[in-house]
This record gives C-alpha cells, sequence and structure tokens, in this order.
C-alpha cells in the first residue's frame, strides 16, 4: 500500500511544474468539501483500516484553514475493533501563494469512538493527529487532493489497551466555493 | 458518550464564524475578545507516572490588554501499565498574565486557575486480575498554575503551548503497581475518606484558537 501510495504522490507532484496560473482560486473566503474513502495501516500491527472521510475546511486567510474531518469506520475482517469513527477539528497551514498547487500541513486534536469487536460498551478515546497533503485546485469549483495523516490514540476499556495509533491516507475529487467576492 | 460527541460537533460551526464581517480586527482594542478553540491535553507525573492522552476545548475572554481568561473542558484517557485505566474529566478556569508585549510572533504568559474534576480507575481483565473488576471513582476540586506561550499564526489565529502543574485537593484514588511473584498487579484504593488529600500532575497542552467576535 504505501508503494502505491508514494507512486500516487509522485505522478500528483508533476502538477506543480504546470500548474502556475494568474487565476488564483485559494482566496481568503473559499469553502472546500469533500467526501471519499480513508486507508489506515496500523503503525502496532499488520492491520488494514477503512474510513469513509469528510471534511469541511474554510480558508480564513489564503495561507491558513480551519478544518473539520470525519472518519465513518468501515470493519473488514481483519479488524480487531467493529467501532472506530473518529472526528477531528483543528487548522492547516498552506503554502503556496502563487499556484494552485497548494501543499499544506496541520494539526487536529480528535476523539474517537472506539468498540471491541464482541463487546458492548463504547469508549470514548481522545486523539492526537498531524495531517499533510496536498489540494491541486483545477478549477473554480473543484479540485484534486491527496490527504496523509498520523493519528495516535489508546482504547482503554476494560479488557488490554489497544493501541489505535495509524497513518492514513485519502485521496480524490472535492469541491470549493468562494464566500466572498474579490476584492 | 454520545454527548460528549456533540459537544465536540458545536466546536465545528466555528468555520462558519471565521468569516470576515464578525470578525475582530487587529487594529481593535485587546479586552472583549472572544475566542473558541480545541485542544490536546498530556498529563505525566502523576502518581502512576503514566502519559495520559485528552482531548478539549475551551473559550477565552480577554479583560484587558494584559489580563485574558480561559474556560476549559478536558477528558484525559491514561493506561496504567496494562492493568488499569484511569480518566479524568476537568472544567475549570485559568487567568492568563502577560508580562511582555502582548501583541508580536511570540506571547508568553503564565497563568493560574481552578479546576474541577471526575476522575474514575478501573481495572481490565487479565488473567492475573482479582475478580470482580474493581472501579474507584471522586470528585475533587484543583488549582493550577503554569507558563504558555501563544504562537500568532495570523491576527485571528493562535496556537498555544502551556504547561501546568494541577493539584487536586479531595479524596485521592491511588493507584499502585507492584510485582508479586513475577506477576505484575495493581492496587487502587480511594484515600482521604475522613480528610483531605493532595495528588498532583503536570499537565502540557496544545491548543488552536480563533479569535470569533469582539464583545465590547
Amino acid at each position: 500500500m504505501v508503494k502505491k501510495a508514494l507512486v500516487i504522490v509522485l505522478v500528483f507532484c508533476g502538477m506543480n511544474l504546470f500548474s502556475q496560473t494568474s487565476d488564483l482560486v485559494v482566496k481568503e473566503g473559499l469553502l472546500r468539501f469533500q467526501g471519499t474513502i480513508g486507508m489506515g495501516k496500523s503503525t502496532d500491527r499488520n492491520e488494514n483500516n477503512i474510513f469513509l472521510h469528510g471534511n469541511l475546511e474554510y480558508f480564513i486567510h489564503s495561507f491558513l484553514t480551519t478544518r473539520g474531518d470525519t472518519y465513518f469506520f468501515l470493519k473488514n475482517e481483519e479488524n480487531s475493533l467493529d467501532v472506530n469513527h473518529q472526528l477531528f477539528a483543528g487548522i492547516a497551514y498552506h503554502f503556496s501563494k502563487k499556484s494552485n498547487f497548494v501543499p499544506y500541513i496541520g494539526v487536529q486534536p480528535g476523539l474517537a469512538a472506539t468498540r471491541y469487536d464482541g463487546t458492548s460498551k463504547t469508549e470514548v478515546t481522545p486523539l492526537v493527529s498531524v495531517i499533510g497533503g496536498f489540494n491541486y485546485f483545477a478549477a473554480k469549483w473543484f479540485h484534486l487532493f491527496i490527504d496523509a495523516r498520523f493519528v495516535s490514540g489508546e482504547h482503554l476499556s476494560n479488557l488490554p489497551p489497544y493501541p489505535i495509533n495509524e497513518i492514513r491516507l485519502s485521496f480524490g475529487l472535492g469541491f470549493n466555493i468562494a464566500t466572498k467576492k474579490n476584492k | 458518550m454520545t454527548r460528549i460527541l456533540l459537544i465536540v460537533s458545536f466546536l465545528f460551526p466555528m468555520m462558519l464564524f471565521a468569516q470576515e464581517d464578525m470578525r475582530p480586527s487587529g487594529a481593535k482594542k485587546a479586552s472583549g475578545m472572544f475566542e473558541l478553540g480545541v485542544r490536546n491535553t498530556f498529563s505525566t507525573f502523576g502518581a502512576t507516572e503514566n502519559l495520559g492522552v485528552g482531548f478539549g476545548g475551551q473559550f477565552r475572554i480577554r479583560v484587558s490588554n494584559r489580563i485574558n481568561t480561559e474556560w476549559f473542558a478536558d477528558f484525559i484517557n491514561e493506561d496504567i501499565d496494562g492493568l488499569a485505566t484511569r480518566n479524568d474529566y476537568h472544567i475549570g478556569w485559568s487567568v492568563m498574565i502577560y508580562p511582555f508585549k502582548d501583541k508580536a510572533k511570540l506571547v508568553p504568559y503564565v497563568l493560574a486557575g481552578h479546576c474541577f474534576d471526575y476522575t474514575k480507575v478501573r481495572t481490565i481483565y487479565t488473567i492475573y486480575a482479582s475478580y470482580p473488576l474493581q472501579t474507584v471513582s471522586r470528585l475533587s476540586s484543583a488549582t493550577q498554575v503554569g507558563i504558555g506561550t501563544h504562537i500568532n499564526l495570523s491576527e485571528i489565529v493562535d496556537i498555544s503551548l502551556s504547561s501546568q502543574y494541577m493539584i487536586h485537593l479531595g479524596s485521592d484514588v491511588h493507584a499502585e503497581t507492584h510485582e508479586h511473584n513475577g506477576v505484575k498487579e495493581v492496587h487502587i484504593a480511594k484515600e482521604g475518606h475522613s480528610g483531605f488529600s493532595l495528588e498532583g500532575h503536570l499537565l502540557f497542552t496544545l491548543s488552536v484558537n480563533f479569535k470569533i467576535a469582539q464583545l465590547w
């Protein structure tokens, strides 16, 4: 999975070369949102997680956003947890000011609802996360994105502790709306 | 749990309130500024010497150029050597004092305040655990003092890092682990039934804050 992800990242990095434009989409007041599939790889076990991933991001400045993310966990056979839904809120710093290819980094504290498979009690798990990736704003209304995240947390219950540290990757098509008129 | 998720979801509308028309401008006075934010809190050097990781939120109301107030709530989870878990719920407030210039990229501050908390420690199922599983909880009040700094990313967004020592006044939930015949055991006891006891821990907080409105 890591190799595939690297190939995708390299392909998209090429966009940086031809994405110079005078018609910049990223401006203060831009609202972007997306819904996609997220893939996670546990750093503690040989286990992969699948999520439905949605986010909403508002550009407070052209370089700074406030952002919320939700991950709806889709259990597969190899998962020890049958509930692992996650919610994040935080900020991201966007680097490019002269291009529609915009890399970013960010930090988002979060919370998870977690439950061991076969048990009945759902626990609340605090999460720490850092994000990185890029958006390529190809048009006024939509963009391509790749979003990577490291999540750290530990599911605690009346069973032995279960770390839910994970590297996660999402990509796809997102939508953007300019909520402010050009000055 | 649903309630906690509901509270968190209320933090998301901060995106909508970030519109420029409502947003305070840097040219305006500092007093009356209302900020909203989310945070991660790390609890260290408690009695069990394990690391607790927490999630929470806060709002700030600035009283003057030199004085700010922070009102916070945290939920902290801690694993006690794989034998028990500890949950701390904090709700409280701090006064933040800016001894140096208050408009810069880095704005250091000292803080002090009060907190109320609910703590629950419970043993977990292991092959060596004694049954039934034990759960001990307590309510207490606390006072905290610390230092921190705002890192101003723009006029309206900052990241804040702080470190504070919090000391709890009330009955103490004491968890102690030790090895007995090569097997790790945990003992949990509620101390100070008839009087008071003190229990302290060091907290580190990383928060992201948005200036939402000028209240006055």
